[in-house]
């Protein structure tokens, strides 16, 4: 571990721990060991080549692929035997990186969906139209506008998904995990397919919401994630080679081998690597 | 005015039941005014359109196809007649129908539990299974159900507060099959009125949402096998009440009523109105409790024989059917919507500012309710 001492977050017990993970394909090993802690208002992001396990890593973090070994923890707690479902409830919302966007219902519907585990109303309520349902729809439709809202995409509630263009769907996706007010985002390449300027916006975005939540981001846009993560787990071969801040991480012999090794397939990676200096 | 229109439209309950209160005068008006032949054609139209809108819910809002829908209402149909073979101290009218879709809800619960396991075609290979074991169980314990003959129905009295009631609202006596088709389309208005209060709740939306797409409706923290359960009790409970009122329109509850050709005709009806869509499910039953005779009596007016003229309706209804999924594959409703959504001006930017019409603006050309 090679965290500074003077790191705002050093001092807080992690939200969220992962320790000496391992997951097999066959018998190929994606992740072998791989531990990393995400502390209370923390921008931790997760770097590496590609092939590296960073995807992998995040589907273990969901609940999607179930580690052969190691533990997963929520504030101290193990989260075995949880299944994908159950974990919004505890506080932790995912975006991945097909969007998953539902296609046949509005914007708006689709945040509200995000916004389900505020909602109070049963079956019962439900069917015999009770006021405790209307209300239970007003209350969610007005936490989705003031998401849309902060988001800057509120003009586009009635729409359609389908017919809006790429980068505010991706925002539609970011609303409904936002929606849910988790304690924990897990943002799976939120930056893939954005203009340079979006991808700024996305970069405030991110600032803003580590004053209130942590985020766990797997992304490969060196800019971003040098930006605005306090912390970088890098990862290769499925192993954790570096952790640190972004400085550290940036001047790591090990890390600039990987990515250097690898320099005719990632050229941009590397050029990232190096431009985040000026960042 | 518009105001008015606004709040109405803004509570689900208000709008709901306003549209319930103006369905049962119509029926009330439509009921008096046509043959008492006419009027067996419309009990059998409402069941069908029960069973449809349940069948909506699962398929066209939940995502599950089944195939076998005509077994809950053989066991809502089957639960009736053994509750109604004799006339004296038989329980009433509405008790025996709330017990036949109790029955139906626990067998719907058992598969939709099976089902919510299984995915897409495998759920409708699991259905089809239970639509042609039902009549089979019928068949082969004959001494408790009567066997190929079935069982028949003895309809319960008019009771004497309907009978008033109706004497008062239209001046005239109701008959037995009269009332049967009076309590269908009544338990039709009912039913659809609770369905589309479902449909337009969070239920609607989770049901909507899983759907779309699986693994985002998990992600966002929904439980993808209790909704689907949920969805498929919500369904069998309706076919049951469906069944019971098949058993008591035709007083006959016989495995020949429960084939394989009912469960595809519902899912026909669900699909001609267009899926997800309960005015589409009522559209969809008109037409194929209609179509047939229809069929028939211009088959005959042709000059083909009784029996040439009646295996006309099944061509028929193969061919709407076949039509309107090459044509209009939104079905009746859902191409109609489009329709309207791809012209009215109010199409895009009614949503930003008023939340409270954003819910129904209509650029998502999804129907509701």
């Amino acid at each position: 571990m090679s965290t500074a001492t003077d790191a705002p977050h050093s001092a807080a017990a992690p939200v969220f721990e992962l320790s000496d993970i391992g997951v097999r394909f066959g018998g190929i090993v994606a992740l072998d060991g791989v531990g990393l802690d995400v502390r209370p208002r923390e921008v931790h992001g997760v770097i590496g080549p590609n092939g590296a396990g960073k995807t992998t890593l995040f589907n273990v973090a969901c609940g999607f692929v179930t580690p052969v070994q190691g533990t997963i923890a929520w504030h101290g707690k193990p989260l075995d035997g949880l299944r994908p479902h159950q974990l919004a409830g505890l506080g932790i919302a995912r975006t991945l990186q097909g969007l998953g966007l539902f296609d046949k219902i509005s914007v708006l519907d689709n945040v509200m969906v995000g916004a389900d585990r505020h909602g109070r109303a049963g079956f019962w309520s439900g069917l015999l139209a009770l006021p405790r349902s209307s209300r239970d729809e007003r209350t969610l439709r007005e936490r989705s506008m003031t998401v849309l809202d902060e988001l800057g995409i509120a003009d586009y509630a009635g729409r359609a998904p389908a017919s809006l263009p790429y980068p505010i769907r991706k925002r539609v996706a970011l609303a409904r995990a936002l929606v849910a007010e988790p304690e924990l985002l897990l943002l799976d390449e939120p930056a893939s397919g954005l203009s340079e300027e979006e991808m700024s916006e996305l970069g405030d975005i991110i600032e803003g919401l580590s004053e209130r939540i942590s985020v766990m981001l797997v992304e490969h846009h060196m800019d971003l994630v040098m930006r605005v993560c306090d912390r970088i787990t890098v990862l290769d071969f499925g192993k954790v080679i570096a952790k640190g801040t972004p400085a550290e991480v940036r001047e790591d012999p090990a890390v600039l081998a990987a990515y250097l090794g690898n320099e005719v397939t990632h050229d941009d990676s590397v050029h990232g690597l190096n431009g985040g200096e000026n960042a | 005015m518009r105001k008015a229109l606004d709040t109405v439209r803004g509570n689900v309950l208000l709008k709901h039941s306003l549209i319930a209160l103006l369905a049962a005068a119509l029926v009330l008006l439509v009921m008096e005014s046509v043959s008492p032949f006419r009027q067996g054609q419309l009990a059998m139209m409402a069941y069908y359109a029960i069973a449809a809108g349940g069948l909506t819910v699962l398929t066209g809002l939940s995502g599950q196809l089944s195939l076998g829908h005509g077994a809950f209402m053989a066991i809502g149909a089957y639960t009736t007649a053994l509750l109604l073979q004799e006339r004296e101290g038989a329980l009433p009218m509405i008790v025996i129908i709330l017990i036949a879709a109790l029955v139906a809800t626990v067998v719907g619960a058992i598969v939709g539990v099976a089902a919510a396991r299984l995915h897409g075609p495998y759920i409708a290979g699991a259905t089809l299974a239970l639509a042609v074991a039902v009549p089979g169980i019928a068949l082969h314990f004959s001494s408790v159900f009567g066997g190929e003959q079935g069982l028949n129905v003895k309809v319960p009295e008019v009771p004497r507060l309907a009978d008033d009631a109706l004497y008062f609202l239209t001046g005239t006596e109701t008959s037995t099959s009269e009332w049967v088709a009076y309590s269908a389309w009544f338990l039709l208005i009912i039913v659809y009125f609770l369905l589309a209060n479902l449909s337009a709740s969070r239920i609607g939306r989770r049901w909507r949402a899983v759907r779309d797409d699986e693994v985002a409706a998990s992600l966002a923290g929904i439980d993808l096998g209790r909704d689907r359960v949920v969805a498929f009790v919500v369904s069998a409970a309706c076919a049951g009440v469906a069944g019971a009122l098949l058993a008591l329109a035709s007083r006959l509850a016989a495995p020949g009523s429960f084939s394989l050709v009912l469960s595809l005709t519902l899912l026909s009806a669900v699909v001609l109105g267009g899926l997800g869509s309960l005015l589409g499910a009522l559209l969809g039953s008109g037409l194929l409790a209609l179509l047939p005779n229809l069929a028939t009596s211009i088959g005959s007016s042709m000059g083909l024989s009784d029996v040439k003229a009646a295996e006309l309706s099944p061509l028929v209804i193969g061919l709407t059917t076949m039509l309107v999924i090459l044509l209009a594959p939104a079905g009746v409703v859902g191409s109609v919507r489009q329709l309207l959504a791809g012209r009215g001006p109010r199409a895009t930017t009614a949503a930003a500012g008023t939340p409270g019409a954003g819910a129904d603006t209509p650029t998502v050309a999804e129907p509701r309710g």
